[in-house]
């Protein structure tokens, strides 16, 4: 039985304006087999991730390699599965004008499924009562909600979902994770892509990564969240360099965090004892002290040899930080290109009707 | 096939310049005649001649080659928008993604133009015969006329209508091409009121018999495409007829077809982003 996307060497060179060739997508290998589980597709912006996308859909033709999905392939037999794909590229796309009801019947109509679908659809994304909405007059979460609606409308096997927390609040973002996991338990398979590794962390089974246009890993979401490295534990306290000096003696590293008064220490969990006897013993009282849970994003900067510049005054993600549940609010900040990769992300191809 | 054309009509038909387009310009064929009701005197032969000859005569020949232009032109916009309004909005990809052969959604596409535009140039035609006819009754130009006067109107409305589709697939072709509806409008105005009027119309009338313009022309209205031999601007040239409104008809189908296989081959080869 062939994979669910599979695609092998994917490359992707666009010509820009100037007529230079810009790697959108370099040799990716993808696989995704397992129906009704989620695959988190992360990146940084302009990464190759919605390039990818395309050509899995055959909206853009790779350069060379191939990509599959259901066996089909997506450059010349995509019409052959089409029945089986949902696909929300980028932004939710309907008629503006037209109320909810009329854009899925229309799109019911055109792929020849039983009107009384939309109703089911409708109530699966939460809209049940709003059919009578134009498409304009809804938020953003809405549309994102009707846009999925509208790919459910095939029932598809596969739903492939480009940035669907793009612009939502954090209600909205929780709200989304919810949905699309209650998809998948459905059995649809979630090809989902974002650049918010934390949103992503929290509701896929397996993940792949990439940069630049290059794979940079794939697999389980624990299984690539070991290159992050072991967790740590964050401790706050008055006088951070006598701190560090403290645990130093006892043979423990530290280092200061961009927030003042706070440090990184490099015990498990389950080594807290250690540090609080080793800063006591020093005359050292610490005012807080929380585990650190290695993310996603630790892994990715990790593997690609970069550090994230953390927002001013702020404290990096950590894993005990109140409700990072299924409903709970993004703890992380997009996944930043840092200011040491100087490599631009490929820029959009210059196709779409410029007026 | 026929759930994709439906689905486009629908669509096109919900759009609102193909609702406005036709109503706007019927408003103001309805206004310029009824302007020129109140300029137009009774007692004068020669304004009683002039709305006689501009309503077609008692035989209705000609009937809508005042309007022809403004017909053709109108289909080629609501051609040019629809394609061009979902290139922008990036309906055209998620449309794909519903119906990813793009052949026949183009295809679709093109015969949901047709059957919009033509009713709507129906419609604008069916006002403008009416209000010519009215301004006739005014001035008391209907004596002579017959039940010929009313087939030729008939045949006259089914014409600009055809004409009509024709030019709405003209203008999805070019705009396919272009990927840029704008400059498919801007481009399509200048050459309608300038390059084929004035640069061929005048200086290469051999081969301006054959290009769209003349040739929708005649056809909407009818009339044999006619070339002036001899200088026009001293008004000394002869005019011959060069071919038929029917050949006119195929004249236009044949650049519809171009246009249409042109957008088709660099739909089919462009990638949609």
């Amino acid at each position: 039985m062939p994979s669910i996307i599979e695609t092998h060497g994917l490359r992707k060179v666009y010509s820009n304006r100037k007529g230079e060739d810009v790697v959108a997508i370099e040799s990716l290998d993808l696989t995704v087999g397992q129906p009704g589980t989620i695959h988190g597709f992360l990146g940084p912006n302009g990464s190759g991730k919605t390039t990818s996308i395309r050509c899995l859909l055959g909206l853009i033709r790779p350069t060379s390699g191939s990509a599959t999905l259901f066996g089909a392939d997506s450059t010349t037999a995509f019409h052959e599965v089409a029945h089986r794909v949902g696909a929300i590229v980028e932004n939710p796309k309907l008629f503006p004008n037209f109320t909810a009801q009329r854009n899925l019947t229309l799109l019911a109509d055109l792929a020849g499924v039983p009107k009384t679908e939309v109703a089911r659809v409708m109530e699966v994304v939460g809209l049940t009562g709003r059919e009578n909405d134009t498409f304009e007059a809804y938020s953003l979460g809405m549309k994102q909600r009707l846009a999925i609606a509208a790919a459910l409308l095939k029932k598809p096997e596969l739903l492939v979902l480009d940035e669907p927390a793009n612009g939502l609040d954090p209600a909205g973002i929780a709200e989304m994770r919810v949905l699309i996991r209650s998809i998948a338990a459905e059995g649809t398979s979630v090809l989902v892509s974002s650049h918010q590794l934390a949103e992503i962390e929290q509701m896929c089974d397996e993940v792949t990564i990439i940069d630049r246009g290059k794979l940079v890993t794939t697999g389980l979401v624990d299984e690539v969240r070991r290159h992050a490295g072991p967790d740590s534990v964050v401790v706050s306290i008055a006088d951070t360099n006598a701190a560090i000096q403290a645990l130093a003696t006892s043979g423990i590293g530290a280092r200061p965090r961009p927030t003042p008064g706070e440090l990184t220490v490099d015990v498990d969990a389950t080594e807290t004892a250690a540090v609080t006897k080793a800063l006591a013993d020093q005359g050292l009282y610490l005012t807080g002290l929380r585990s650190e849970r290695a993310t996603l994003e630790n892994a990715f900067l990790n593997l690609t040899g970069n550090t994230a510049p953390p927002p001013p005054g702020s404290p990096a993600p950590t894993g005990d930080t109140p409700g990072p549940g299924l409903d709970g609010p993004p703890t992380a900040p997009p996944m930043a290109r840092p200011p040491g990769a100087n490599a631009p992300p490929a820029p959009a191809p210059n196709h779409e009707e410029s007026a | 096939m026929i759930r994709l054309i439906r689905a486009e009509t629908k669509r096109l038909a919900s759009r609102r310049i193909a609702q406005l387009f036709p109503l706007l310009l019927s408003v103001a064929i309805v206004g310029v005649v009824v302007i020129a009701s109140f300029v137009i005197s009774a007692d004068d032969d020669s304004d009683v001649d002039f709305v006689r000859d501009l309503a077609g005569g008692v035989e209705g020949t000609g009937l809508l080659g005042p309007v022809a232009g403004l017909i053709t032109l109108m289909a080629f916009v609501i051609g040019a928008s629809f394609v061009g309004a979902d290139l922008k909005s990036g309906m055209l990809e998620h449309l794909l993604t519903w119906e990813p052969r793009r052949m026949r959604l183009l295809g679709a596409r093109a015969l949901a133009l047709f059957i919009v535009v033509f009713f709507a140039a129906m419609l604008v035609s069916v006002v403008t015969i009416g209000a010519l006819f009215g301004l006739a009754t005014a001035v008391g130009t209907t004596d002579g006329t017959t039940g010929e006067l009313w087939v030729n109107a008939l045949k006259a409305i089914v014409r600009a209508g055809v004409a009509a589709g024709i030019f709405s697939a003209i203008g999805l072709g070019i705009t396919m091409v272009l990927n840029n509806s704008v400059a498919s409008i801007v481009g399509f105005v200048i050459y309608w009121f300038i390059v084929e009027p004035i640069l061929f119309g005048a200086f290469l009338p051999k081969i301006a018999a054959y290009l769209p313009n003349t040739n929708a022309g005649a056809f909407s209205s009818g009339n044999p495409v006619e070339r002036a031999e001899g200088n026009v601007f001293d008004g000394t040239a002869d005019f011959v007829e060069v071919h038929s409104w029917q050949t006119a008809g195929v004249i236009l189908a044949a650049w519809s077809l171009v246009a249409m296989l042109g957008g088709g081959l660099v739909f089919s080869r462009r990638d949609i982003a």
